[in-house]
């Protein structure tokens, strides 16, 4: 490091008598990310969870032992063994390998909602931003509409409409969670309008979709992916906790928060199979926040150049 | 001034719950099936049981007669508008599918989910702030770390999975609480219902006081390390004048905002947590309702849920001009 620093870089330019400025290596920004996302090593742990459930869901068909769907009515209640790692269900399917496939149900729940919800309230923040006070008010007041109805209520609601299956409820849970995008990206418009490059911009001419394009999406993405990490983790317990009430995916789909309801009526004598799948969500929910917490660090500006 | 400002207010909240009613009006009707042909169905089946059956044209014919009674035959502006127009006049009207009158049914329940809900508000305001305050007074220690850990995990565990694990340790294994049921303790045994009171609004609180304390935590750091609170030390001020006077008065500004969103959190999270534990509130009823398709109740409680959570927002804005001079409502 102090090497760096020496003389060596610092040029002196004779003419003019003038020392330039320390010639700084240039910062790697990828390197730079990865050392303040992984400097707590919570963030680490969250990660490595993330990305081991992320195996686990794509490669669900050849990790799990068995069919998620088999019955086997002679096989109930099976004790934690060599064969069932985590024991069989009360109609004898595989509780493990139920879980494994729930994965995959829980991340894509997670992450389509997420995009769902960041499209359309990405483009109704950007239009309110710039379009004239009329459409700013209309947006601002549904908005508020929105955000108003208890977002359970909307969630069952359109899951009813939609469909209770992988889509429908992607969808029902992406549009009650887009307000929060509308308010960021509206309020980051905002600010990012009182600019000079923006006056420069529109003096030269530029239209608006180029200056939202060029200038103010770019300026919004920090904040916008982090709400998206934050927001993973939310969807995932809205998805289980509406499956859970019985509103959410229709069985025999292997969620994982139907699962921890079926179990519940064997709670006194086999809490594991009410336990096991709640534990796996709380496991890809803490995966979630915390990569999100350390998204948040990454791009944090105030923290840029304090780790080079 | 301010008497302007919460008439404009009141107007606005008014045009808010005509526009969740309307789209939820609108949304229900969308749902495919019909709590009229379920019914019609269900009749049926046990006609056939019973060795005799109707013919589908009679079917149909019942079918059209009910619909026609309920006004479910009109075309939906004409139905929202009769809907309208009852509920102005305090008509909420009668359930579809299981006949009650809705306004009865929820004068029975409202209190119980209130009472919880309200229970529900004090205990995560007086946790969340105390354990927010003590973790930042004691930032860095031990009982800080213990703090910030825990809220993790109140903010990672989803309520139903929490009410689960409950069950599972207090009520299982411990045998103390009961598993289900409420009644509200004026009208019952009150050792029972305060019994019956603890899991439900542990569940409905862990996650809030989670997220208050974090908010808490870190609004006081912001406010402990700043110029006014130096000074307040270097004047030599006592350290119960110091964090009481004016850490606790400036850093408790952000919590106030926060009652919104928390208030409109247990509003909706009674619906998840009246269902596992069986609490004959209005959030249970909206579960119900939702299984049997039954509209005019399911779009009363959501005008009633709406109503609350608009009307707490107007009292936090309120609160929030009263107690940070600097915004003052123009």
């Amino acid at each position: 490091m102090a090497k760096e620093y020496s003389l060596k870089n610092i040029k002196i330019d004779h003419e003019y008598d003038v020392h330039q400025e320390l010639a700084l290596p240039p910062v790697n920004e990828f390197k730079r990310f990865a050392k303040v996302f992984f400097r707590r090593p919570i963030v680490g742990v969250g990660f490595a969870i993330v990305v081991l459930l992320l195996i686990a869901g794509i490669f669900a068909d050849q990790i799990a032992p068995h069919d998620p769907y088999l019955i086997n009515l002679f096989n109930t209640f099976d004790a934690p063994s060599a064969r069932y790692p985590l024991g069989t269900d009360a109609i004898g399917r595989c509780l493990l390998s139920r879980i494994i496939h729930g994965t995959r149900l829980a991340l894509l729940t997670g992450v389509s909602t997420v995009f769902i919800s960041a499209t359309i309230g990405i483009t109704i923040g950007l239009v309110a931003g710039f379009g004239g006070r009329v459409a700013q008010e209309v947006v601002m007041r549904l908005t508020d509409a929105w955000i108003s109805i208890p977002a359970i209520i909307i969630m069952m609601l359109l899951g009813a409409v939609l469909g209770r299956g992988i889509g429908g409820m992607t969808i029902a849970i992406g549009v009650t969670m887009f307000p929060a995008y509308i308010r960021l990206v509206f309020g980051q418009v905002l600010t990012v309008k009182q600019n000079d490059y923006i006056m420069a911009s529109m003096a030269m001419g530029d239209s608006k979709v180029r200056i939202v394009l060029r200038h103010v999406l770019p300026n919004c993405l920090a904040p916008i992916i982090v709400v998206m990490t934050m927001m993973m983790g939310g969807a995932v317990m809205a998805e289980a906790g509406l499956s859970f009430i019985g509103l959410g995916m229709d069985p025999p789909t292997p969620a994982w928060g139907t699962m921890t309801n079926d179990g519940r009526q064997w709670l006194a004598s086999y809490p594991h199979l009410s336990l096991a799948p709640g534990a796996a969500i709380v496991l890809l929910v803490f995966g979630f926040n915390m990569v999100g917490d350390g998204i948040r660090d990454a791009l944090d500006p105030k923290m840029r150049g304090t780790l080079n | 001034m301010m008497v302007n400002f919460i008439i404009r207010r009141l107007i606005n909240s008014v045009f808010l719950v005509l526009l969740v009613s309307m789209i939820v009006f609108t949304l229900i009707r969308m749902v495919p099936g019909d709590p009229l042909s379920a019914l019609v169905d269900a009749e049926q089946q046990r006609l056939i049981e019973g060795g005799g059956g109707m013919d589908p044209e009679q079917a149909q014919q019942i079918l059209d007669d009910l619909r026609a009674q309920h006004g479910l035959d009109l075309p939906i502006p004409i139905q929202y508008a009769q809907w309208l127009g009852n509920m102005i006049q305090g008509n909420f009207g009668r359930s579809i599918v299981r006949g009650f009158d809705i306004a009865t049914e929820i004068g029975r329940r409202m209190p119980i989910t209130l009472y919880l809900g309200l229970i529900a508000f004090i205990v995560t305001n007086i946790f969340g702030i105390f354990w927010g305050v003590i973790a930042a007074v004691r930032n860095g220690t031990v009982v800080d770390n213990v703090v910030s850990g825990v809220a993790i995990l109140g903010m990672t565990v989803p309520g139903f999975l929490m009410a689960v694990v409950l069950m599972y340790i207090l009520s299982f294994t411990m045998e103390w609480l009961p598993l289900h049921g409420f009644n509200l303790p004026w009208r019952g045994d009150i050792g029972v219902s305060v019994r019956s009171t603890v899991m439900p609004v542990m569940v409905m609180t862990f996650g809030g006081i989670a997220g208050m304390s974090r908010q808490c935590r870190s609004s006081m750091l912001e406010v402990i390390n700043a110029d006014y609170v130096r000074t307040a030390w270097a004047k030599g001020m006592r350290e119960k004048v110091v964090i009481f006077k004016h850490v606790l008065k400036n850093g408790l500004m952000p919590i106030v905002s926060m009652q919104g969103g928390m208030i409109a959190g247990i509003v909706g999270g009674s619906v998840i947590v009246e269902t596992i534990f069986n609490v004959p509130g209005v959030g249970s009823l909206v579960v119900d309702s939702m299984t049997q398709l039954d509209y005019p109740v399911i779009q009363a409680v959501t005008v009633m849920f709406t109503f609350i959570t608009v009307m707490a927002n107007l009292v936090v804005d309120l609160l929030y001009g009263w107690v940070d001079p600097r915004i003052r409502h123009s």
